[in-house]
């Protein structure tokens, strides 16, 4: 997956979801660049999900351009309560009553041509489809996007975790740390670890713990970026996990 | 690694071309790693104190230019092993810390400037640093070997006398004073620290490590510390030498030192450590002239304005209140009696050794394993003779030990056959103490 969660800055930015719906008091440059954050990251499963309703890959792109800009343009999102509750339903819900509406058909006129940042992102959307398409087809498209949403927070969560290696002072631990996050406990060959890492083997079982850790909190906050308070956190990433574990 | 022409994951068995995330299956990601939803903070081999340390062999790998010998010692800060340096035939201790900081290139900065700070300390009374860096997962300090007991030790066998105490505290506080003057502050002074080889000679060691090994500063690149880490001790200091205001994440100045250093003096004199809430006076729990119990009182002052300023102000008022006076003209009597305390710690040293020799010890933390060997015996006409020639030797000792770690004066190299010097200095220095002991006990001092 490319990587698309990069502000200009070339730092990473976790989207605070209770930022922008508590951003009354918010400069709207700062809730511009929020949105801004929050189409990029989440543009791929809203892409698929409009493909899945039946457009060409060509209209589902402007439709999704053409909806973040609805939502900034009337402020759809500074005006949400915080009884809205998390992005992701919020976003699901925001998405079908636009697509629902006369108001992509009105504006068709108007589309220009597509940017080169939409295509970048599409490309990503379009290959979430056309797997949801060869996947099990009895499940809802509500559930497919869900899960689109989860894979999105998982390879955020992995090129964080990438990019904080490569500015520590042991940039190789990742690639060979990577493989532990999908090996059963019992099955970790630590005194490989050990050898590839040029690790004392005491060390490999506390670096690689350490690895696992950092990935959880990582995607902890991850997810935190996209509830209203810190008590849903926990429900959503079960939510989530759950629904990449749906065939 | 992972095999790209796979179709199936080998452990859940979902298709793989749609489901891959940077070529992991999406489905054992959120499977295996969040099984609990609180944050896993503890995995098998890594539980406090269980957790293993490297073998001499395994370390031979990472430190070629040394000779490991052996594990000495473990504690809440790190490992220490005794080591050779093959190039200068030295031992040395190689102490290996914090796991958890491996590849934290912030940490690594503050971590070399500590080092090299207490490198610039160079003090007889404290265990000089000669070397440190980061290999095999661990950040390391090769430091020097220092051959005896610790005060915990010591404190274990017996009670102190006020003359005895203040042989060991006395030079302490010098060295204290000397850290404290080049802006460097222990904070984690305890008798686990405090050093004591065959000699006699107090020499502190872990200086300012404790600070920043439990420096729970957030670090850009890896997040909060492991939280099992700082959990062992406060934000610094073990809890019972640790001055109040060390607990709070506010400032706390280079008089934390002299809070722990009167505790240890209240632990070494009473055999127990104070009550932190109502401090009983020494003098009430064994018998010591109650001057001393202003002393220790003062050091252990909870607000830091009512301590001691100075460690150099905390030795004064102690070496008053044990009787010792500073006069010029006396001088030469504080400093037979100097080396008095030197002796008896000695023979306590020794009378340890021969206690641990013979098995009773089970490991504890820092300890050292001290070898005493036995020397033909010195004649002298008088006793006076025998502190003359012991305070020379000594003397040219303390030089020769100098110049192995520092070099000479003058900047030229140390002779080649220093060790083969050092080692007979040693080795008189132990007979004029024999013989000292056997003369002093014959006239009833």
């Amino acid at each position: 997956m490319p990587n698309a969660f990069q502000t200009h800055l070339g730092e990473f930015h976790t989207t605070r979801w209770s930022i922008v719906i508590g951003a009354r008091g918010q400069s709207s440059a700062d809730v511009n660049a929020s949105v801004d954050s929050l189409y990029r990251q989440y543009l791929s499963p809203l892409y698929a999900y409009v493909r899945r309703r039946g457009y060409s890959s060509h209209d589902a792109q402007d439709l999704t351009h053409e909806f973040f800009s609805r939502m900034l343009e009337k402020g759809w999102l500074t005006s949400a309560q915080p009884e809205r509750g998390r992005l992701r339903t919020f976003l699901l819900v925001t998405l079908k009553r636009f697509l629902a509406n006369e108001w992509h058909r009105i504006s068709a006129e108007k589309r220009g041509g597509s940017s080169r940042l939409v295509s970048l992102q599409s490309e990503e959307g379009e290959r979430l489809f056309l797997a949801d398409a060869s996947a099990s087809s009895a499940l809802p498209d509500e559930l497919l996007f869900d899960r689109n949403w989860a894979m999105v927070l998982m390879q955020s969560t992995l090129d964080h975790l990438r990019h904080e290696y490569a500015r520590s002072s042991r940039p190789n631990d990742f690639e060979v740390l990577k493989s532990c996050l999908t090996a059963e406990r019992g099955s970790i060959d630590y005194a490989m670890i050990a050898r590839e890492l040029e690790l004392l083997p005491v060390s490999a079982r506390s670096v690689v713990h350490r690895f696992r850790k950092r990935f959880r909190e990582i995607f902890r906050e991850e997810v935190a970026g996209t509830v209203a308070a810190p008590d849903e956190v926990d429900a959503e990433m079960q939510a989530l996990i759950l629904t990449l574990g749906q065939r | 690694m992972m095999d790209t022409e796979r179709t199936a994951c080998p452990r859940c068995g979902d298709r793989l071309t749609d489901n891959l995330l940077d070529g992991l299956c999406a489905r054992c990601l959120g499977a295996l790693n969040f099984d609990t939803l609180t944050q896993v903070t503890r995995v098998e081999g890594t539980a406090g104190r269980d957790h293993q340390v490297p073998t001499v062999e395994e370390l031979a790998d990472f430190f070629p230019q040394l000779e490991i010998l052996s594990l000495i010692g473990r504690g809440g800060m790190g490992v220490v092993y005794k080591a050779r340096q093959k190039s200068l035939h030295r031992f040395v201790a190689l102490k290996l810390l914090a796991p958890e900081r491996a590849g934290d290139p912030s940490f690594a900065r503050r971590f070399a400037s500590e080092a090299r700070s207490l490198a610039a300390l160079n003090h007889p009374h404290i265990v000089a640093v000669h070397d440190f860096g980061e290999a095999g997962g661990y950040f390391y300090l090769l430091m020097e070997f220092v051959d005896g007991v610790n005060l915990r030790q010591l404190m274990q066998s017996r009670r102190f006398s006020s003359d005895e105490a203040l042989g060991i505290i006395s030079p302490v506080c010098d060295a204290l004073q000397a850290a404290h003057e080049c802006g460097i502050i222990h904070r984690d002074v305890k008798p686990e620290n405090l050093l004591i080889d065959r000699n006699g000679m107090v020499k502190i060691a872990d200086f300012g490590i404790s600070r920043m090994i439990h420096d729970t500063v957030e670090s850009p690149v890896f997040g909060r510390a492991d939280a099992d880490v700082a959990s062992q001790t406060l934000a610094a200091g073990t809890p019972d030498y640790a001055a109040p205001e060390q607990g709070a994440s506010g400032a706390s100045d280079h008089r934390v030192d002299i809070y722990s250093l009167g505790v240890v003096l209240y632990e070494m004199i009473t055999g127990e450590r104070p009550d932190r809430e109502l401090i009983i006076p020494p003098s009430r729990r064994t018998s010591i002239d109650m001057r001393i119990d202003d002393v220790v009182l003062k050091a252990l002052q909870k607000e830091p304005d009512l301590r001691f300023r100075t460690m150099d102000e905390f030795r004064r008022t102690l070496d008053e209140a044990s009787g010792t006076k500073l006069a010029p003209d006396v001088l030469p009597v504080r400093k037979r009696r100097a080396t008095a305390l030197i002796l008896s710690v000695a023979v306590m040293i020794l009378a340890l050794a021969a206690w641990l020799f013979w098995g009773n010890y089970a490991g504890s933390e820092n300890s050292y394993q001290p070898q005493i060997t036995k020397e033909p015996e010195l004649k002298f006409q008088s006793l006076e003779d025998a502190y003359q020639a012991f305070e020379e030797n000594f003397t040219e000792l303390q030089e020769a030990r100098k110049v192995r770690v520092v070099g000479k004066a003058d900047g030229s190299a140390p002779p080649a056959d220093l060790q083969k010097k050092i080692e007979k200095l040693e080795a008189r220095d132990h007979q004029l103490r024999a013989a000292i002991a056997k003369m002093a006990d014959r006239t009833g001092k």
